[in-house]
């Protein structure tokens, strides 16, 4: 770009009072860590590199498909002919957008072993994920670090975000003490989900680290928000209250790291056998299956009985059998990849 | 009895470690994985969550990377069998375990690989420096102990890993005396391959051990042992993933399950406050023994360069006697001889009779070293 | 009595496809009970073995009824009761 002043492409954003050149200075020296680059990450990732945050390390497992385009704002149907992993999409494009500071695509399942690595250097984490169990784990890894961190999650027409600042405000354990069973929370894939809905929730997360970053912390929202945008409910709940629900949560009152310890957690196992993978909780729960059954017929063949659920799916040509069990487990034939078993389960079972 | 032979295997190990076992035996004791039924997955998850807690403690690159072994030798058998290749040329010291040497003498004997051992100086520290020289450009492994089996001496791993890694060798580093009393960055100290038993240091049971395998080793290494991984079964050899590519047949997940209680103690501590305890107790064998007559005790003066490991003898009684004597008379339980590692003895002057080694582990009490050394006065008195 | 409970999205299908459920009651408790009576499907969706699910926040008012009086937590005439599940897609 050419201009005189490299801080002239921030002046609009400059010229809000809470920001101003100091603010603008010290978003250009913060680092963030984005766990997740689907339909919340990508428009986090946009928002965050428009702005000038200096480094941004984006985290993702998958591949581009043509099913993310509808609400996925970085990727295009380039990315799709290349299979590119989403990670390295972003950064292409975000490049373009801004070729002023550092983009670190990072194509990687994010676990317990390798999420502090990820995220040890950096200001603030952002959930850019899709499901709980990840969430859980950046929940651990934020009170452990005493770092920032802002979750959302959309499905549907709704969204819901909170923003963790450990020590000031509750962890997401004391708001949610324990994530949905599987098969209980409808997925994108399930549920489907309104582009516009991730947006607003994504911009929003993006808002809340914008101030964190430019060392505006008490502006930051202590509530939880939830929105519906086809129901029109724009709500924002009390849960300051919550904050180490009396002494009891055990994340950030009792500092048991549950999720980064293991306890909880999926665990993959390639059986003895041909390309199939076994997925499976930690703790184990009852499954529903009248009610998965009837949030998966949309998207495959169902049939059940009280011993199992069989579930046929034809995603991007490639053909999928779920055999899942009373108690979450579920073998996925049609891959012998532990990571592709993960996507598959958190996508269809949900968790 | 008064067990002072922690460096070959730590006695008593900590309750929780008996506990560990016991519960897991009763409970959990299914093969790891393969079936899918909840006691496999229970005793899979184990193994998973040891190669995590490995990989943290010792700052590994990432889980499935630690390879579980029968003990220290298995590992360091693993390690140079898998990664030597027809005349490659391989540095390793005289302070060596046969665990180290035996496997590089046989290859070298057998016309396979050609060796150079760097001779340690009088307290047996290896100067960085002259593992530089040794190495030519077919080398492509160093092999270097943490700490020596015999005098305790820490070897600067460090350097001699970053100039290795200049060299562009692979660095194998046996911990057998240091994993769990000495801390170890593997990443940080540029260790390709980092070889130790569970037994010792780590507090596990017998049967355990590990190998870390980074980036490096890994482009090249070859299974020594093949055989069933639970996945992939279709596949004619053995599947290509770490760890299961170095791991065919059953792993010892009781004893891992062992072995990580053991870490949680070792985590629990630290493993600098364990080696400054025995350190302690060494030291007052140390001084004792120097001020008496007839006694010679090896290794460095300062305590920051050793782990928690004493070699003596004594001029009129040969090693043997002297630990026959305590071992019957007095219930105390030492090791004498060359300690498996005879170029070491050979370096210092006390082969082939070797030394009296001590060894003091977590739960030794000065009270036992008191015992120790009125014992030795008692019987070295007037000889 | 106007009592209105809102339901979210994934527990629509179980409440007959309504948004907004009518319901009676002085307490949360009473509220809910009644609220079940109507959709019994509703029952296994918020409660495990009379225990409200972990992962279902009520929220009075806008006020989590954890940190007010639990399922006793006294409601009136005009009050809102939303029950809001954690979302998890992205």
């Amino acid at each position: 770009m050419q201009t005189t002043d490299p801080l002239e492409r921030y002046s609009r954003q400059m010229r809000l009072p809470g920001i101003g050149k100091a603010g603008q200075e010290r978003l250009l020296a913060s680092r963030v860590t984005l766990c997740g680059c689907g339909a919340l990450g990508t428009v986090l990732a946009n928002a965050l590199v428009r702005a000038g945050v200096g480094f941004v390390r984006i985290v993702d497992r998958d591949f581009v498909e043509p099913s993310n385009l509808q609400r996925q704002v970085l990727f295009d149907e380039t990315d799709i002919a290349e299979n590119l992993p989403k990670a390295e999409a972003a950064a292409r494009k975000l490049r373009q957008i801004n070729s002023t500071v550092t983009i670190e695509p990072i194509v990687a399942d994010i676990n317990r072993s390798n999420i502090e690595d990820l995220c040890h250097d950096v200001d603030l984490i952002l959930d850019g994920s899709d499901n709980f169990e990840l969430r859980y784990l950046i929940n651990d890894l934020a009170i452990k670090l005493s770092k920032p961190w802002v979750y959302a999650g959309a499905v549907g027409s709704e969204g819901m975000s909170m923003t963790i600042v450990p020590g000031q405000t509750p962890c997401l354990r004391c708001v949610f003490e324990a994530a949905p069973a599987p098969g209980e929370a409808g997925t994108c894939e399930t549920a489907g989900v309104l582009g516009p809905a991730v947006g607003v929730i994504a911009n929003f997360q993006a808002a809340e680290a914008l101030k964190i970053l430019s060392g505006n912390l008490a502006a930051i929202n202590r509530d939880l928000l939830v929105l519906n945008l086809w129901d029109n409910i724009i709500r924002r709940v009390r849960i300051a209250p919550l904050a180490g629900r009396k002494g009891k949560c055990p994340c950030c009152a009792l500092r048991r790291f549950e999720w980064l310890e293991g306890e909880h957690g999926t665990q993959t196992t390639t059986l003895c056998g041909r390309n199939a993978v076994q997925v499976s909780h930690r703790r184990s729960s009852r499954l529903d299956f009248e009610t998965l059954a009837q949030s998966l017929r949309t998207s495959g063949s169902v049939t059940y009985n009280k011993f199992l659920l069989k579930f046929q799916l034809n995603e991007n040509g490639e053909f999928y059998e779920f055999t899942v069990f009373p108690d979450g487990r579920a073998i996925i034939k049609g891959t012998s990849e532990p990571d592709k078993a993960r996507i598959l389960y958190a996508r269809y079972v949900g968790y | 009895m008064i067990y002072l032979d922690n460096a070959a295997t730590s006695y008593p190990k900590p309750s929780s470690v008996y506990e560990a076992m016991d519960h897991f035996a009763r409970h959990h004791l299914a093969n790891p994985g393969r079936a899918g039924h909840k006691m496999a997955l229970t005793a899979e998850h184990t193994l998973d969550n040891a190669r995590h807690r490995l990989n943290r403690f010792f700052n590994g690159r990432s889980p499935e990377r630690w390879i579980f072994t029968l003990n220290g030798t298995d590992a360091l058998n693993i390690a140079i069998k898998g990664v030597l290749r027809d005349g490659d040329h391989v540095v390793t010291t005289n302070v060596e375990h046969n665990s180290v040497s035996r496997p590089l003498v046989a290859l070298a004997e057998a016309g396979r690989i050609t060796l150079t051992r760097v001779s340690a100086d009088g307290v047996g520290w290896v100067d960085p420096a002259a593992i530089e020289a040794a190495m030519t450009s077919r080398t492509r492994l160093v092999v270097v102990t943490h700490a020596s089996n015999v005098v305790g001496t820490i070897q600067p791993i460090t350097e001699i890993g970053r100039l290795v890694r200049s060299r562009d060798a692979l660095f194998l580093v046996d911990a057998a005396q240091t994993a769990g009393v000495v801390s170890i960055d593997v990443q940080a100290m540029c260790i390709d391959l980092l070889a130790f038993p569970g037994h010792k240091g780590l507090l596990g049971p017998t049967g355990t051990g590990a190998l870390y395998v980074g980036p490096r080793a890994e482009a090249i290494i070859r299974p020594w042992r093949e055989g069933g991984t639970g996945g992939d079964s279709s596949s004619p050899t053995q599947p290509r993933e770490l760890p299961y590519y170095l791991e065919g047949g059953t792993p010892n997940v009781l004893g891992i399950a062992g072995l990580i209680a053991g870490l949680d103690f070792v985590e629990s501590q630290g493993p600098e406050r364990l080696r400054q305890h025995e350190i302690a107790l060494c030291e007052k064998v140390r001084h004792t023994l120097s001020a008496l007559p007839g006694f010679d005790v090896f290794g460095p003066a300062d305590p920051a360069q050793r782990v928690g490991t004493l070699s003596f003898r004594h001029h009129s009684l040969p090693a043997g006697d002297l630990a026959a004597i305590l071992d019957q008379s007095f219930d105390i339980a030492v090791r004498p001889g060359l300690h498996c590692a005879p170029y070491i003895h050979r370096h210092l002057g006390t082969y082939p009779e070797g030394t009296v080694r001590i060894s003091p582990g977590p739960f030794t009490s000065e009270n036992e070293i008191d015992r120790l050394l009125a014992a030795l006065q008692e019987i070295t008195t007037g000889l | 009595m106007a009592i209105l409970v809102e339901i979210p999205p994934p527990l629509r299908e179980a409440a007959g496809g309504n948004v907004h459920i009518q319901v009676t009651g002085t307490t949360v408790g009473e509220a809910l009970t009644d609220l079940i009576r109507q959709h019994p499907a509703l029952g296994t969706k918020l409660f495990d073995n009379g225990q409200l699910r972990p992962y279902i926040n009520v929220f009075v008012n806008d006020e989590d009824i954890r940190y007010l009086e639990e399922l006793q937590t006294p409601i009136q005439d005009g009050t809102t009761i939303a029950l809001i599940p954690a979302v998890a897609g992205g």
